[in-house]
């Protein structure tokens, strides 16, 4: 890698004068150096009274301000048969109203002002995110915390929360790609895992207004909130404010458990999910096996590992194998991002015509198995490594507020104290021994659960001139779609 | 070098001065200024550059005013195509042996034209009902046998992805290219140091395009095609919808085209297509970030400067679509919640109206629109309403619409939705209604310019459907619309005899 960094020098050195003619490659193209220092979090960070965090940029150079108040806890902490409360939640502290503001004077207010005020509670965390021009700071801070002291919960609203997420339900069956993610979940993390804790008909109905009340008091501390702040606005005129709304909060603090490790042992074969319908052209598939989270010391040998088989886009393997050659798949690649908390899927994803199902998903396996025997070339190495090194400041600190909501959400999620500090360090260092060990700890083939989704006739039949079956990747099992609402499946 | 340089400053001053309330926290200095400077080459390409410095970053794109509205029946989706074949590299990328490469071209197409003359007959034969000619089916698998080993020959000398390979690994993101009715865009975002390697790519890739692995990618936008469009639950239904809107204006096929044109494309087709369309005062290069004007101007003289104007210009987009005097009505079903969809033509983007009818809809959406709360919340009609105007160069779409409850009746519905539409015809708006959709408008308009693609995706549309100094032309329209032009765009433009209507219902309900 070194030796190949030299030549290409060279090269640029022989080549013309910058800025005169036009060279004719673009590796012999010279650039200025760039440097650049990765913000420095602690310049951002605010502890207010009460055990807020904040994350604050001043960037006057539009009139907006953008904010997010990031806390802990969400579905995974949902009381058992109360599936579906968290988005019910979420919902509800925004459409229901305040003490003193009823749910339509709130809209017209919000609408008025162009505010976004957004919430949203997922997995194991959620947040309130509100943008506004800064000259209306003041009563959007007033807003946001008029709902998060003393929602109303208006039962009205909540019927109608509850209708449309009964109609979200009903059409839990209606794309391959809604039936694919759900049951990857299901068969990769097992019943039991809170991720599978899934809203029915019967727990939506269940929910009360008190259950909704309780789950916002015990998800909205600010002893536990992060806030992410950019824009036009007094740093410490800011945190003033958002001291003075937090102080006196109406309740205690409750405590939160925290996520299970995965304790499930997966049967590996195929998955097939008939999905009735003529238009159905296409099969998708995933392959998938569960992952490692952010605090592996892996984690960089895995990414570069994961972005030069399927994670890189166009200059993957996968997509220059499946798509770019052979022609089989519009979208193919993988995944295999470290989860926060709990350990997310190594995946690898494509959807193809039904006959070329099956060839597409051997040709899938074959790359895996070649990465994890052959490795990685040096020159495959570098140019992974530089597009980290390069894309950098891109990926994680693109705007102001991408700064803090990058530091706000480590901070929330535990990242290890260092994560970004030395992430470019930790990447520049890598070998190809590295991240063929990678591969071979990590891309576990023999453990894959496949998800076949889509017309499975058609799918099995196949294309005569390039033979290829399912049961060429492992015991096909066949899975009957559950109820949309009740989610049993037919026996 | 006979250059035209031009600086301008596009403002948002005078709209964000909306109330006059004086809090403490936030920042009162409301003005916003966007410089943008214009260099139009001599060739005619235009060359648009914004200064921002969120990051160390510059996003690089090149907008071209051709699309699917430039096409003709036969050739549906060829502008798309032709955009996945910019992918595949010059004599430079894409390949290790230039002169090999063309001769393997050459071949392919030899025998891929043989193959079309044989697909051409087979239409013929189904045509009168005919069985397929087995001597022609067998000359046909021949001829796929020669293509294969061609193929692999070729694979041998290229270099897949080249061209993505070389922007990620000079810390390239989101590379990647689209297709509309109107126009092209090709896009990267870049470490902020090399904005040549983008003028080298891009104008290397239209200078002298190799239409190299054309028929694995050929199946590639049948794989697209079959993603987007047929195997998802509404994509046909909407296809549908679309056709059912365009009586005769090209606008009314699909962008990425029908399968069976898809599957019919030649490399000469791309060819002419490229030497119709592809001239360089039909494109403009937008660059936003932390990068110095004058060296980008000069970077772009040299690299751009180098494409050559087709002579001839292209034929003029001159079909208008008839005025519409009576209803139309798709009733359709599909795996998927019901829907009542209306639309109505409306007028280009840069016509006068266009700010006021942007208002207009605007007091129809949100959750204290005029839609939501009779037809969700009052009537229990819908889960969800929707309603926008769409704006494309040679006409408009404006759209109501609402997601059906489980069980609500698709007719009672309609009638509700378009009763709150024959209200604002009939009792037109009000000033706090106005005044609120300004406010929504202007600040939508200025979150957009967060981010370095935002802004050039909003300077893009304006160089899409006339120049990026409409802006100003809308801004002041926003601003100077009043409730009597919204009322009368209402009355013009939304006339019951011009209305398109969906009804989807759930498949297998009542």
């Amino acid at each position: 890698m070194r030796a190949l960094a030299r030549a290409a020098l060279l090269l640029a050195a022989c080549g013309p004068a910058a800025g005169q003619e036009i060279p004719d490659h673009p590796d012999r193209l010279v650039f200025k150096p760039l440097r650049f220092e990765v913000p420095d979090p602690a310049s951002m960070r605010v502890e207010l009274p009460g055990g807020t965090v904040g994350y604050f940029i001043e960037d006057f150079s539009l009139p907006v301000v953008d904010l997010r108040v990031y806390f802990p806890g969400g579905s995974f902490h949902e009381p058992r048969g109360k599936e579906g409360l968290a988005d019910l939640t979420a919902g509800l502290l925004r459409t229901g109203g305040t003490e003193s503001r009823s749910p339509e004077a709130l809209d017209e207010e919000l609408d008025f002002l162009a505010a976004d005020l957004e919430i949203e509670i997922a997995d194991v965390y959620g947040s309130v995110s509100l943008s506004i021009l800064a000259k209306d700071l003041d009563r959007g801070l007033e807003i946001l915390f008029d709902i998060l002291r003393r929602p109303a919960f208006r039962a009205d609203k909540l019927q109608v929360l509850k209708a449309q997420a009964l109609d979200a339900l009903r059409a839990r069956n209606d794309s391959t790609a809604a039936i694919e993610t759900r049951e990857l979940n299901l068969l990769v993390y097992g019943p039991e895992h809170p991720i599978n804790r899934l809203e029915t008909k019967a727990s939506i109905e269940a929910i009360t207004r008190e259950d909704v009340a309780a789950f916002h008091r015990q998800l909205a501390h600010p002893s536990r909130f992060v806030v992410a702040a950019a824009g036009a606005f007094r740093k410490d005129a800011f945190a003033a404010a958002f001291a003075r709304a937090t102080r006196d909060w109406p309740w205690e603090a409750a405590p939160l458990s925290s996520v299970p490790p995965p304790a499930h042992a997966p049967t590996p074969g195929v998955y097939r999910f008939h999905k009735e319908g003529r238009h159905i052209t296409q099969g998708r598939v995933t392959a998938a096996h569960l992952g490692v989270d952010v605090h592996h010391p892996d984690v960089q040998a895995i990414r570069v590992m994961s972005y030069i088989l399927g994670a890189g886009g166009f200059s993957s393997r996968l997509m220059q194998r499946v798509r770019t050659q052979e022609g089989l798949a519009y979208d193919v690649g993988s995944d295999f991002r470290p989860g926060f908390t709990y350990p997310l899927p190594f995946r690898i994803s494509f959807q193809s015509k039904n006959e070329s199902v099956a060839v597409a998903a051997k040709l899938c396996l074959a790359e895996v198995t070649r990465l994890r025997e052959e490795g990685v070339s040096e020159k495959e190495l570098a140019d992974a490594v530089r597009f980290y090194l390069d894309a950098f400041p891109g990926l994680f600190f693109a705007t102001r507020f991408r700064t803090v909501t990058t530091y706000a959400q480590a901070e929330l999620l535990k990242f290890p104290k260092d994560y970004y500090a030395t992430y470019r360090e930790k990447i520049a260092r890598l070998t190809t021994e590295d991240v063929r060990r990678a591969a071979r700890e990590h891309l576990r083939p023999e453990r894959f659960v496949w998800v076949v989704v889509g017309n499975v006739p058609a799918i099995e039949r196949g294309d005569p001139s390039r033979p290829a079956a399912l049961s060429d990747l492992g015991p096909v099992f066949d899975v009957p779609l559950p109820d949309p609402l009740t989610l049993e499946r037919p026996k | 070098m006979k250059t035209l340089r031009r600086r301008a400053v596009l403002s948002l001053a005078a709209s964000l001065l909306l109330s006059a309330a004086a809090p403490p926290i936030g920042a009162q200095e409301t003005e916003l200024r966007l410089p943008v400077e214009e260099t139009v080459l001599d060739n005619g390409l235009r060359v648009l550059v914004v200064r921002r410095a969120e990051s160390p970053r510059v996003f690089c794109s090149l907008w071209w005013r051709v699309g699917s509205v430039h096409e003709r029946p036969g050739l549906t989706g060829l502008s798309h195509f032709f955009e996945h074949m910019m992918f595949m590299g010059t004599d430079v990328i894409g390949t290790t042996d230039a002169r090999r490469d063309a001769e393997i071209n050459a071949r392919i197409e030899d025998v891929m034209n043989r193959v079309r003359q044989i697909d051409l007959a087979r239409l013929e034969a189904s045509r009168r009902g005919d069985p397929p000619d087995p001597a022609l089916e067998n000359r046909r698998a021949e001829l796929l046998k020669d293509y294969d080993a061609l193929v692999e020959e070729q694979k041998k000398i290229s270099i897949p992805e080249h061209l993505a390979k070389i922007f990620q690994a000079q810390g390239g993101t989101g590379l990647n290219a689209t297709t509309s009715y109107d126009r092209t865009n090709y896009f990267v975002e870049l470490p902020a140091n090399k904005v040549e390697l983008f003028c080298w790519l891009e104008s290397d890739r239209f200078l002298k395009p190799v239409f190299r692995s054309f028929y694995p990618e050929r199946e590639v936008v049948k794989e697209e095609r079959r993603m987007r469009t047929e195997s998802t639950p509404t994509g046909l239904v909407q296809e549908a919808y679309w056709a059912l809107f365009w009586q005769a204006h090209p606008y009314g096929w699909p962008v990425i085209g029908w399968m069976s044109d898809i599957e019919q494309y030649t490399a000469a087709d791309a060819r002419r297509y490229y030497e119709t369309h592809y001239s360089p005062e039909n494109a403009t290069a937008i660059f936003v970030g932390d990068l110095d004007p004058a060296e980008v101007r000069e970077l772009c003289r040299r690299y751009f400067g180098r494409l050559r104007r087709f002579p001839g210009g292209r034929p003029p987009v001159v079909t208008q679509e008839p005025e519409q005097n009576g209803e139309r009505r798709l009733h359709a079903e599909a795996d998927a919640p019901g829907e009542v969809a209306v639309r109505w033509h409306g007028p280009s983007g840069v016509h006068r109206d266009s700010a006021a009818l942007d208002l207009l809809m605007a007091i129809f959406a949100g959750r204290s629109g005029r839609l939501y709360r009779p037809l969700v919340e009052e009537k229990a009609l819908a889960v969800d309403v929707e309603s926008w105007y769409w704006s494309l160069r040679y006409g408009g779409v404006i759209h109501v619409g609402l997601t059906l409850r489980e069980g609500a009746d698709p007719a009672a519905a309609e009638r509700a939705l378009l009763d709150l539409v024959e209200d604002v015809r009939k009792n037109g708006v009000t000033e706090r209604e106005l005044q609120k959709a300004r406010n929504r408008q202007t600040a939508d308009l200025v979150r957009q310019l967060k981010t370095y693609s935002g802004i050039a995706q909003q300077l893009g549309y304006f160089e899409t459907i006339g120049t990026w100094r409409d802006f100003d032309a809308y801004v002041r329209n926003l601003q100077s619309a009043t409730a009597a032009d919204l009322k009368r765009c209402a009355e013009q433009y939304l006339r019951p005899a011009g209305r398109n209507v969906l009804v989807l219902r759930r498949k297998g309900a009542r």
